[in-house]
């Protein structure tokens, strides 16, 4: 009886966990499949325009895929060096670099654009001040690509290189380092024939994150973009545009894309074999390590300084610019004088944005906090299924999927699945929302859950718990849980985090019911530059706050 | 071959003394073993000659030269230590040529092609280190020391990780390579067996302190403090007494007086203990000249030879008598025994407890 019951739970459970999380990742590609003669004129054999939509989609998404992977190229230059100093370096102010580094990750993306357009386009600002104007449209050289957009995208993604990439090196035993210099190893040396191949999971690991977060980052670019369009844009624009034939196309494209990129490395880093060296000819191998022998090891410090001011500049900069711009523009324009110009006005005057703001913001919260609980119910239920039953490897290796879908791609595919197109179970609105930020939230959750359970070995005590006669639901009660909460709460704070700053799902499935950080993209594209200005600072205190109080908890 | 000096070195983490004032003087080509129990600042004090921790004071010189702000790479040491840590991402044969490799040396294959000629190894080369046994790879991890040209060799704990049989076969192959390549080694450790059996010279290191440094014999025969006496074996006995005649020396211990023999001078009245090792003394069964009466408590055969349990004035005694020897002895019954080869010390002025505690 018991295990007639106990199987029928784990079913309902796989069940909801595959229709509420799983299933929207893939439903892009039914939605085609389904409306395929649809979608075939639309895009390849329109009457009136003919293949324009493809070659749009073929075009935004090279671009998209062009800027993720400089961007990850970029991330890897600066992510590396900003992981070495966090592990080998002591000095006072280390945990403030610490948080700063993982500030990008948590913060609400719209808000943070907008920070960084105003820090680098602002007439007083530091760009403009030393004679280098940049400006929406200023271009990358060699790679073609916005210059903003580019800073945007490195800023938000180069954490995920810092966070495994510095995990990686603290695992690393330290003796090899000694050892090899020991042997005569120059410092580069070292790093490239010892310590780069050993860490090299930890950077394809971490690279996974940072191309599928630029691959679907929406938010920020949307506000940094000026003309210049992604892929994740424009599923956002022509969903919002009715075109649902070609925004479901680009997404599928985008999604199939991703995980072609993706899962073969997810697949080699899962097989955990070592990485033997590659076959070098002598002669260049002599010749590299010759070349690395000249080098300086004094001047390591330069590429330390270099990466340390990188990272203030695009993460420290961008907040500070915002916050003394909120303060200038508080009563009037700064450069007309005119008070219809001010943040006062434009919130408490006839504008009365701030009634706005304060829906938003309850919307915001609704959807994060409701969000988060379920995923959290979820997260637990879905921990247990994975280390208790025998479907958890797969189920564990399907979660990942949602954390690597482009966004704008998967509350496209919401809208399909539940709007009256689909299931007509929902229509875009807060509901919707929720049940969107759910798909994200619930692998975040179970990841760092999971991460606890299995660091802490809770199931050796469950067996423990269970050999006293405790029968299955009071272990989980009483052993489980309590043992992994820390790390449910270090996740549902990152959840509750992403779940405010998320906008390139949100604009495709909040309907009326606007959120704050997707209200902040709509008033910088209105150009209400004084409230945007006040709601960004908003949301940026508010996570900085929730930022310091996730660290007071994991401590 | 390589002389290292070290002189007066001190190193401090926050509160913990980890090395005090330690001075030392190796030789080239010898075996030196840094004995000690865990803490006893042995690592720390590799570290420093091998210029991975900074001295807070004094100074090590290799071949005579100042070391201070040589940098590890430049300093021609082999580590060999107690994890092996060969590249788990090369091969064996990688891991050998590493060392001229890095230097950029053109001809770094033949040169490892000849170490590993004359260390007999016999090694599938493209074998990763992870599919040899423990001491396979503690061997590779010395060769690729060797073949990186050092001169000195800095082993900490190297059999510390391999099963015991493979290592008492290794220690003394480690010994014999030593001697064959004319190199210099300081090997620490904690297993005052390994160091009696291979070194030249063993430092005793306790609480960051030389204790006495000498030759096996000279610290086994004539140690130096009440701790060496009872580190080097592990066990010993300890009966506490004051002088009572000088010239020959006499101890009163309460309940009788024993001649002993020392090389330190002690006047009347001093208080001083007696110290022997279990396997030092003899056990009769009629009194001699200087044995004392003591009762015998459990008997435990061991095989080589006999464990007795033994006790004298309420202190507990536990001696060591071969075999053949020791047939005769009874539980519960009481013999005599004969101390007079135990060593004097005077009595600790930290207690004898403090005196013989490892920490």
């Amino acid at each position: 009886m018991q295990s007639l019951y106990s199987k029928a739970l784990t079913a309902l459970a796989v069940l909801a966990i595959g229709v509420l999380v799983l299933l929207p990742s893939f439903y892009l590609f039914t939605f085609i499949v389904l409306r395929w003669s649809e979608v075939y004129t639309e895009i390849f054999n329109h009457p009136l325009i003919g293949n324009t939509y493809l070659l749009y989609i073929t075009r935004y998404l090279f671009f998209s895929f062009k800027l993720a992977l400089t961007a990850l190229i970029v991330d890897l230059l600066l992510g590396i060096p900003v992981a070495y100093i966090l592990v080998k370096k002591n000095f006072p102010g280390k945990g403030i670099l610490e948080n700063l580094v993982l500030l990008p990750l948590v913060i609400p993306t719209s808000g943070f654009g907008f920070a960084t357009l105003i820090a680098w386009t602002a007439i007083e600002s530091l760009p403009v001040l030393l004679g280098i104007r940049i400006r929406v449209d200023t271009l990358v050289p060699v790679v073609n690509i916005p210059a903003l957009m580019l800073i945007v995208h490195v800023t938000l993604t180069f954490p995920y290189i810092v966070k495994t990439v510095s995990a990686a090196l603290r695992d690393l035993e330290k003796g090899y380092e000694i050892v090899s210099e020991s042997l005569g190893a120059s410092p580069l040396t070292t790093f490239r024939k010892v310590i780069f191949p050993l860490i090299l999971p930890g950077i394809f690991s971490g690279s996974v994150l940072a191309f599928a977060r630029s691959l679907g980052e929406t938010g920020a670019t949307m506000v940094v973009a000026g003309v210049t369009t992604t892929a994740s844009i424009a599923i956002v624009k022509w969903e919002l545009e009715g075109k649902l034939a070609p925004a479901a196309f680009l997404g599928a494209l985008l999604v199939a894309a991703a995980l072609a990129v993706i899962l073969p490395v997810e697949y080699f880093l899962g097989r955990k074999k070592r990485v033997r060296g590659v076959g070098v000819p002598k002669e260049l191998e002599l010749k590299v390590v010759s070349a690395e022998r000249k080098f300086l090891s004094k001047l390591s410090f330069v590429k330390d300084a270099v990466s340390l001011l990188f990272l203030f500049i695009v993460v420290v900069m961008p907040i500070i610019s915002l916050v003394v711009f909120t303060v200038k523009y508080w009563s009037a324009d700064p450069y007309t004088g005119r008070p219809e110009g001010g943040i006062l006005y434009q919130l408490y005057g006839p504008p009365n944005y701030s009634s706005l703001i304060t829906r938003s913001l309850t919307t915001s919260l609704i959807v994060a906090t409701t969000s988060t609980l379920i995923s959290l119910y979820l997260a637990v239920v879905t921990i247990m299924v994975i280390e208790k039953t025998r479907l958890g490897r797969v189920l564990r290796a399907l979660l990942k999927i949602p954390l690597v879908v482009p966004t704008s791609a998967l509350g496209l595919s919401m809208v399909l699945l539940w709007g009256p197109l689909g299931l007509s179970i929902l229509r875009p609105s807060i509901w919707l929302t929720i049940l969107t930020h759910i798909v994200f939230s619930v692998p975040v959750i179970v990841e760092t859950g999971l991460a606890s359970y299995e660091e802490l070995e809770v199931e050796l005590y469950e067996e423990t718990a269970r050999t006293l006669g405790a029968n299955p639901y009071d272990v989980l009660e009483t052993v489980s849980i309590p043992m992994i909460k820390r790390g449910l709460v270090a996740g549902g704070l990152l959840a509750f985090t992403h779940s405010l700053g998320e906008t390139g799902a949100t604009f495709l499935v909040m309907g009326d019911h606007i959120t704050i950080s997707t209200l902040v993209v709509n008033l910088v594209e209105a150009l209400a530059i004084p409230t945007a200005l006040f709601a960004s600072t908003l949301l940026i205190l508010f996570s900085l706050v929730l930022l310091t109080l996730a660290s007071l908890v994991s401590k | 071959m390589s002389t290292v000096e070290v002189v007066d070195v001190s190193k401090r983490y926050g509160n913990i003394i980890a090395l005090d004032r330690v001075s030392l003087r190796v030789e080239k080509g010898e075996y030196v073993c840094v004995l000690g129990p865990s803490g006893s600042g042995k690592s720390t004090l590799l570290k420093v000659i091998a210029g991975i921790v900074e001295p807070d004071e004094g100074e090590v010189y290799i071949n005579g030269k100042p070391m201070k702000g040589v940098p590890l790479r430049r300093r021609n040491i082999g580590i060999v230590m107690q994890d092996i840590l060969l590249f788990p991402h090369m091969s064996v044969w990688d891991n050998i040529t590493y060392g001229p490799l890095v230097k950029a040396a053109p001809d770094y294959e033949e040169v490892c092609e000849e170490l590993v000629l004359t260390m007999g190894l016999k090694l599938r080369r493209r074998a990763l280190p992870s599919e040899l046994s423990r001491g396979a790879q503690q061997k590779v991890a010395i060769a690729r020391a060797v073949a990186a040209g050092a001169r000195l060799l800095l082993l900490d704990e190297p059999l510390g990780s391999i099963d015991q049989r493979a290592a008492k076969a290794l220690r003394v192959e480690l010994r014999e390579l030593v001697k064959e390549l004319g190199l210099t080694a300081i090997h620490v450790t904690h297993n005052q067996e390994e160091a009696l059996s291979i070194a030249d010279k063993i430092v005793i290191l306790r609480k960051g302190r030389i204790e006495q440094i000498g030759s096996p014999r000279e610290i086994y025969e004539n140690p130096a403090s009440l701790f060496i006496v009872r580190f080097i074996g592990g066990e010993a006995n300890f009966l506490e007494g004051v002088v009572s005649h000088t010239n020959p020396l006499e101890v009163d211990l309460g309940f009788a007086k024993v001649r002993v023999q020392s090389p330190r001078n002690f006047s009347r009245g001093d208080r001083v203990v007696l110290a022997f090792r279990p396997e030092h003394v003899v056990l009769r069964e009629t009194p001699g000249e200087n044995s004392i009466e003591v009762s015998v408590g459990e008997v435990s055969f061991v095989g080589k030879y006999f464990r007795v349990f033994a006790e004298v004035d309420g202190v507990d005694l536990v001696v060591k008598v071969p075999r053949r020897e020791g047939m005769w002895i009874k539980e519960k019954s009481r013999v005599y025994l004969d101390i007079s080869k135990a060593f004097v010390f005077k009595y600790p002025i930290e207690g004898l407890e403090a005196a013989i505690a490892y920490e």
